[in-house]
């Protein structure tokens, strides 16, 4: 799998995604990622293995508590497609309004 | 005579689905014109500036094909998309299977309201589940998102 559909795949399931949430205002333990959900501990870990393999957070070597961090670098990759995505139709569209005018003073 | 510019609006009006809508100053017969003639797809379905659209096939017919690839003046960066037709109702709505690269297979409904000479198009994708969808979604199908990497954080943080 390619960088990006890596992250899509990582960003595609809620959870991962309120992990990611919660990582954008600092550095969090597993014990502390896990509180706002409804599911175990393992189940966490399993999440951000997902995340931490997709290059999207990393995590520190302290044996005990391991925090996690963001790494926005995947990020970055999925904003330029996105950007280029919203562009494409942007674009296009404003050069659908013109080619209408032209054809409604064609039918005139 | 000057155009009229309207927004593209996104929302969600489902679990498994994106809607994309957009008004424009015609009425639906010229808009569903220029979204089913290839000769009229390929000078506006082209995205930024300097995009070419060397394929352009539409077979407009319960289950005829479609497939549209587009490409840079010397070839590169080309891409492509393909599906096909299961319902086509003239000027009104057009249903079609939605292939693109690695993106999970959707059908897309388009759909043509005409109200007062002017045409809303409104393009609902329909994906195989919610994480399908979200992963989409992900993409930065979702007005705006993707702006930069701040507000894709943003975005994150609001889920």
């Amino acid at each position: 799998m390619d960088q990006l559909s890596a992250t899509f795949a990582a960003l595609a399931d809620p959870t991962r995604r309120a992990i990611l949430a919660r990582l954008t205002e600092g550095p969090a333990t597993v014990k502390e990622l896990s509180e706002p959900f409804d599911i175990s501990g393992p189940a966490i870990s399993k999440h951000l293995r997902v995340l931490e393999k997709a290059g999207l957070i990393t995590r520190g070597r302290e044996a005990q508590w391991r925090p996690c961090r963001l790494d926005a670098t995947p990020l970055q990759e999925v904003a330029v497609w996105a950007e280029n995505y919203r562009r494409f139709w942007d674009a296009s569209y404003a050069r659908l309004d013109a080619l209408l005018t032209e054809m409604k003073e064609k039918e005139q | 005579m000057s155009t009229v510019k309207f927004g593209t609006t996104v929302t969600l009006p489902s679990d498994t689905e994106i809607a994309m809508s957009r008004t424009f100053d015609a009425p639906a017969t010229l808009v569903w014109d220029a979204f089913t003639t290839p000769s009229l797809l390929r000078r506006w379905l082209l995205g930024p500036d300097g995009w070419e659209m060397p394929i352009c096939e539409v077979d407009l017919r319960v289950g005829g094909k479609w497939r549209y690839g587009w490409a840079l003046p010397d070839g590169s960066g080309a891409f492509e998309m393909h599906g096909e037709y299961t319902e086509v109702t003239p000027h009104s709505r057009i249903v079609n299977t939605e292939h693109f690269e690695d993106n999970p297979p959707a059908v897309t409904v388009v759909e043509f309201a005409e109200s007062g000479g002017q045409t809303t198009m409104t393009t609902t994708m329909r994906l195989v589940s919610q994480e399908a969808r979200d992963a989409v979604l992900a993409t930065g199908m979702s007005d705006g998102a993707g702006r930069s990497y701040e507000r894709l954080a943003e975005v994150l943080a609001a889920l």
